[in-house]
């Protein structure tokens, strides 16, 4: 009895920290986002393979692992039985996706580019238990 | 070497296709660094250590592509993609392939974005 009221301490403990610090953590990144969006907007992006250009251009390419949160992981454990949509994994990945396109603009920003061609996105599951998920996005930069 | 995930080098032309060349490394977290996102899987998050470990993995597995298309004698690889895979529990696969090309430039003393 002590001990099954000791792993409910534990995990409440845990969904508290995890609500509080990732809701945190979240906001901050998300507004950190919007802000370097804005910055880079002068980068424009295509998918176009096909697409060429007369300038010079490089390959260039950015990466970001981000971790789920326990208030999230319980959630999505919840949901998981009930089926239908995880909205609180659907941030993560949103986020991840974001950070690793705001990524590649900065390096086409310092090579001195402003439009990056052919992007592609990549997205991994990594972990044990996941709730950790990598983006990669890679593209050729060049200065039109 | 001139990289591109394009079907071409922009502002080159290619004068010869040569073959695909591929490159690939795989890698496994050490013990501090899972440890280190266990605890970060509590508050959420960047796992800045895991995005270094795979930026540094893929690098390599770049650097194994590039070498056997110098060995081909080529001045470009086309057409780069990667792909990742998860083949065992705390393993994952970087593997990245592309064309090997020889291009010439189509233009001479175009400026360089890159190397200026």
């Amino acid at each position: 009895m002590e001990n099954l009221i000791f792993q409910l301490v534990i995990f409440l403990i845990l969904f508290s920290i995890g609500w509080a610090v990732g809701r945190h953590i979240e906001r901050k990144h998300l507004n950190e986002l919007i802000e370097k969006e804005q910055q880079l907007a002068h980068i424009t992006i295509d998918t176009n393979r096909f697409a060429t250009s007369d300038q010079l251009g490089h390959f260039i390419s950015s990466n970001v692992v981000i971790s789920h949160d326990y208030f999230k992981y319980v959630l999505a454990s919840i949901k998981n039985v009930l089926g239908g949509r995880l909205t609180s994994y659907e941030s993560v990945v949103e986020r991840a996706r974001r950070e690793a396109i705001v990524r590649l603009k900065q390096q086409a920003h310092t090579a001195g580019a402003n439009h990056i061609m052919g992007v592609r996105l990549s997205t991994t599951e990594l972990g044990m238990q996941g709730g950790m998920v990598e983006v990669f996005a890679y593209g050729t930069a060049v200065k039109d | 070497m001139l990289l591109s995930n394009l079907e071409s080098v922009p502002g080159h032309q290619i004068l010869k296709q040569l073959d695909v060349v591929y490159g690939s490394t795989v890698r496994s977290k050490h013990v501090g660094r899972d440890l280190m996102a266990s605890l970060k899987n509590i508050v959420g998050g960047e796992l800045t250590g895991y995005t270094e470990l795979l930026e540094e993995s893929r690098q390599e597995a770049m650097n194994r592509m590039i070498t056997k298309a110098q060995q081909l004698g080529a001045n470009a690889i086309v057409g780069i993609r990667f792909s990742t895979s998860n083949i065992a529990q705390g393993a994952s696969e970087l593997f990245v392939y592309g064309t090997a090309v020889v291009v010439q430039p189509q233009a001479t003393n175009l400026p360089d974005p890159f190397n200026a």
